[in-house]
C-alpha cells in the first residue's frame, strides 16, 4: 500500500510497498521512488476535482515492476491523496498469456490438420507444411522430402509469401542432422545449426541475414516423410524450448499427413500399372477364328480386377488357339495379384494347352496354399478351325458353363463341369468338344454376367434362362455384336446399381463366302 | 434376395452333447466372410474333441465368392479338428453354387473330405471325362483318355 498527495509526494508507504520500492519513503517524490506507468496514473487520478474523481475500483492500472508485473488499485480519499493497492498478479498475467498462446496453438494445429488431412496429394502436403511453418513458426522453412535418387525435392517458403519448389542435387550430409532426419529412423531430436554453417542452398532467397535454424525430422507412419528446416532471421529472438516443442508437435502432424500422401500415391500407382497389366486384350480374328471380348469393370472401388480373359494364338497354324475367361474370388488388389498370378501360370504351362485337365491341375497346385482358400474360376477353350467349322475343347473349373448359340437361334450349354482351381488338393474336370458350324457362337461369361441384378424391380438376378433368350436374338451376327448386344442387355439390366466385374467372351466360326453366295443379300457378299 | 445394400452376417449357436450348430442369416460375401471363419475358429478353440459342425444355411440370402472360399476354409479347420461338417438348409442359390464349383461333395463328404472323396468315386464332379455334344462333323475321342477315371478300381 503507497499513499501519495496530489503533489505526487510519497505520504506514506507500508512495509510491503518499501519491500517492491525501496525508495519510496514518506516525502519523496514518486517520480524517484517508482516506475513511470504508475506516475502517471497517479496523475490522471489526481487531475480531478475531489467531486468528480471516479468511484473506486475504477482507474486500475497494471505495469511491470522489474521483472514482476503489478496491478495498482487507486482508492482517492477527501484529502486529496491517492491510496495505491498493489497487487502482484505475475503468476496470474503468465497463466493467461500460458492459456493465450495454448490456445492460438491449438488453434494452428487444428487449422494445419484439417488443410494437411483434406489432402492426399504430396506436392500440395509439402507446399502447406512449408507456407504454415513460415507464417507461424519462423521467418522461413523448408520442407525436404526424402531422395529420389540424387535429387532432393525441397519446397521453400518465406514468411507472407508462397510456397516455390525445387529439386537440388545437393548431400544432405552437408548439413548436420538433415541425413538422420530424412532416414526418419531412429527419432531424431531437432537439431540447432550454426548459422554460419549452413549452405547457401538451405537459404531461401528473401531471407538475408540468418539468426537461428532448427532441422526437425517429419515422423511418418514408419517411412520417413521428410524433414523441416524452420530459419530465423538475425535479430529475430531464437526458438525457446516450447516452441521447439510445438514445431515437433506441428511436424508430427505433417509427416503424418505427408506419409499418408506418399503411401497413398505409391498404392495408386502401383494400382494403376496392375491394371494397365491386366487390362483385356483387344480381340480379333486369329487363325479363321473370329474373337470378341468386352469387359466391363465393376465400379465399386473396392472391387478390382475379378474377371480376366486372355486369347493366345496357336504357335503354329491349324493348332488350336487357348482362350481364357476367369473369374478370381475376393475383391480388391489382392484378387488383382492373383489374376496376374493365373494368367502368368497360364501363359507358361500353354505348351501343354492340348490337356486341359493337366494344365489345370498345374494350376492348382500353384496356386494352393495353406493360409487361405482364394480360388478362382475359369474356363479354357481350344479352338481350331477344321475347314470351315471351328473344333472347340471347352473345360469348366467352376466355372458357369459356356453357351453354344446355333445360327438357328437356338441355345444349347456345353456339357463340362470341373472343380474350381486353388482350393483344393486335386481337381476333376470334365471337357466338352463342340463343334462350331460356320455361323455358331460360342460364349464364355462370368457370372457378373448372369448374376447382375438389376431389372424392372431393382433386385432381380439378370439369370441364365434372361441371357439365353438375349443370345437366341443374337442368332448370326458376327461375334463383335453378340459382346456388344450382351453388354447392352445387362448394362440396362443393372441401370445405375451396383454390379461386379461383368466379362464375355465370344468365340465364332465365320459365315464363309459361299453362304453369302447362297444369300444373296446379306452384306458379305460385297464384304467377302 | 432383394436387398442391394448387403445385409450383415448373424450366428447363433447352439449346441448338444458333441455337436454345435451355428444358424447362418443374411449374407456371406466378402464383406462377413471372415466372420465366419474367426467365428468356427472360436468354437474349435472352445469345444475341443467336437464331433460335429452343423451350419444351418436357411437364413442365408446371398453368398458369393468369398463366401464360398469361407466355407472351404471352415472345411480344412474342421478336418484339422477331426470333426464332421454339415451344411443344412441349403438354399437354391448355395446349391447352385456349390454344384458348378464342384464343392459340394468335398464340403459335405462325411469326413477329410479329399480322401473320402477319392474312395466314393463316380459322381457328376469326380473323375475326369470328355464328352461331344453331337453336331456333325462328330470328333473323335480325346487320345489322352488314358488319365480318365483315374481312381475307379
Amino acid at each position: 500500500m503507497l499513499v501519495a498527495d496530489a503533489g505526487a509526494v510519497v505520504v506514506h508507504a507500508n512495509e510491503a510497498a518499501g519491500l517492491v520500492f525501496p525508495d519510496a519513503r514518506p516525502g519523496s517524490a514518486m517520480a524517484d521512488a517508482v516506475p513511470g506507468w504508475l506516475v502517471s496514473a497517479h496523475a490522471r487520478c489526481t487531475a480531478h476535482l475531489p467531486a468528480q474523481r471516479p468511484p473506486a475500483g475504477a482507474g486500475t492500472v497494471q505495469g511491470p515492476v522489474g521483472d514482476r508485473s503489478y496491478e495498482a488499485h487507486p482508492t482517492p480519499r477527501d484529502d486529496g491523496t491517492v491510496v495505491w493497492w498493489l497487487v502482484d498478479d505475475t503468476d496470474h498475467r503468465l497463466a493467461r498469456e500460458a492459456l493465450w498462446t495454448e490456445r492460438e496453438r491449438t488453434e494452428f494445429l487444428v487449422r494445419s490438420s484439417n488443410l494437411l488431412l483434406s489432402s492426399l496429394n504430396l506436392d500440395r502436403c509439402m507446399d502447406v507444411t512449408a507456407q504454415m511453418a513460415a507464417d507461424h513458426l519462423a521467418d522461413a522453412a523448408l520442407v525436404i522430402a526424402p531422395a529420389h535418387g540424387p535429387e532432393l525435392p525441397i519446397v521453400s517458403c518465406v514468411r507472407g509469401g508462397s510456397p516455390s519448389v525445387s529439386r537440388a542435387v545437393v548431400d544432405p550430409e552437408a548439413v548436420p542432422g538433415l541425413a538422420e532426419a530424412l532416414q526418419g529412423f531412429p527419432p531424431v531430436p531437432s537439431r540447432w545449426l550454426d548459422p554460419s554453417a549452413a549452405p547457401a542452398w538451405l537459404v531461401p532467397d528473401g531471407l538475408d541475414a540468418l539468426g537461428s535454424i532448427v532441422i526437425t525430422p517429419l515422423p511418418g507412419h514408419g517411412v520417413p516423410a521428410g524433414a523441416l528446416v524452420l530459419l530465423r532471421a538475425d535479430g529475430a529472438s531464437a526458438f525457446t524450448e516450447g516452441e521447439e516443442v510445438f514445431a515437433r508437435l506441428f511436424a508430427a502432424r505433417a509427416g503424418a499427413a505427408m506419409s499418408a500422401a506418399r503411401l497413398y500415391a505409391e498404392q495408386a500407382s502401383i494400382t494403376d500399372i496392375l491394371m494397365r497389366e491386366l487390362l483385356p486384350p483387344l480381340l480379333h480374328q486369329v487363325s479363321g477364328v473370329e474373337y470378341a471380348g468386352g469387359y466391363r469393370p465393376s465400379k465399386d472401388h473396392e472391387r478390382v480386377g475379378g474377371d480376366f480373359y486372355d486369347v493366345h494364338p496357336a504357335a503354329d497354324e491349324g493348332e488350336p488357339s487357348l482362350v481364357v475367361l476367369g473369374d478370381v474370388c475376393g475383391k480388391g488388389l489382392q484378387a488383382a495379384v492373383m489374376t496376374g498370378k493365373i494368367r502368368n501360370t497360364l501363359h507358361a504351362l500353354l505348351p501343354m494347352a492340348d490337356d486341359h485337365h493337366r494344365m489345370l491341375s498345374l494350376l492348382n497346385t500353384s496356386l494352393l496354399n495353406s493360409e487361405n482358400a482364394r480360388f478362382a474360376t475359369m474356363v479354357l477353350a481350344s479352338a481350331a478351325r477344321d475347314g470351315n467349322a471351328v473344333q472347340l475343347r471347352l473345360t469348366s473349373a467352376g466355372h458357369p458353363a459356356p453357351l453354344i448359340l446355333r445360327s438357328d437361334g437356338r441355345v444349347e450349354e456345353a456339357r463340362t463341369k470341373g472343380t474350381l482351381v486353388g482350393a483344393l488338393p486335386e481337381i476333376t474336370t470334365e471337357t466338352a468338344r463342340v463343334t462350331l458350324a460356320p455361323g455358331d457362337t460360342c460364349v464364355l461369361y462370368t457370372d457378373g454376367i448372369s448374376e447382375a441384378r438389376g431389372g424392372p424391380m431393382g433386385g432381380a438376378m439378370f439369370g441364365e434362362e434372361r441371357l439365353r433368350r438375349a443370345l437366341s436374338e443374337c442368332a448370326a451376327m458376327p461375334a463383335e455384336a453378340v459382346v456388344e448386344h450382351v453388354q447392352m442387355l445387362t448394362s440396362q439390366w443393372v441401370g445405375t446399381g451396383r454390379h461386379d466385374d461383368m466379362a464375355v467372351v465370344v468365340i465364332s466360326a465365320p459365315r464363309t463366302n459361299h453362304l453369302s453366295a447362297v444369300d444373296g443379300h446379306t452384306r458379305g457378299r460385297f464384304t467377302a | 434376395m432383394t436387398s442391394l445394400p448387403s445385409t450383415p452376417l448373424g450366428l447363433t449357436y447352439s449346441s448338444s452333447h458333441e455337436a454345435v450348430r451355428v444358424e447362418l442369416s443374411g449374407d456371406l460375401d466378402h464383406r462377413h466372410a471372415d466372420l465366419l471363419v474367426e467365428a468356427v475358429d472360436r468354437l474349435l478353440a472352445e469345444h475341443p474333441g467336437l464331433r460335429d459342425l452343423r451350419l444351418d444355411c436357411t437364413g442365408l440370402s446371398a453368398v458369393d465368392s468369398s463366401g464360398l472360399s469361407a466355407l472351404l476354409m471352415v472345411r480344412r479347420r474342421t478336418d484339422r479338428a477331426g470333426a464332421g461338417l454339415h451344411l443344412d438348409g441349403r438354399t437354391v442359390q448355395l446349391n447352385r453354387i456349390l454344384e458348378i464349383t464342384c464343392t459340394l461333395e468335398y464340403l459335405t463328404a462325411p469326413i477329410a473330405g479329399a480322401q473320402a472323396l477319392r474312395r466314393t468315386g463316380g459322381t457328376a464332379c469326380s473323375g475326369r471325362t470328355e464328352e461331344t455334344l453331337p453336331v456333325a462333323p462328330s470328333a473323335g475321342p480325346e487320345p489322352r483318355a488314358r488319365h480318365d477315371r483315374r481312381d475307379t478300381t
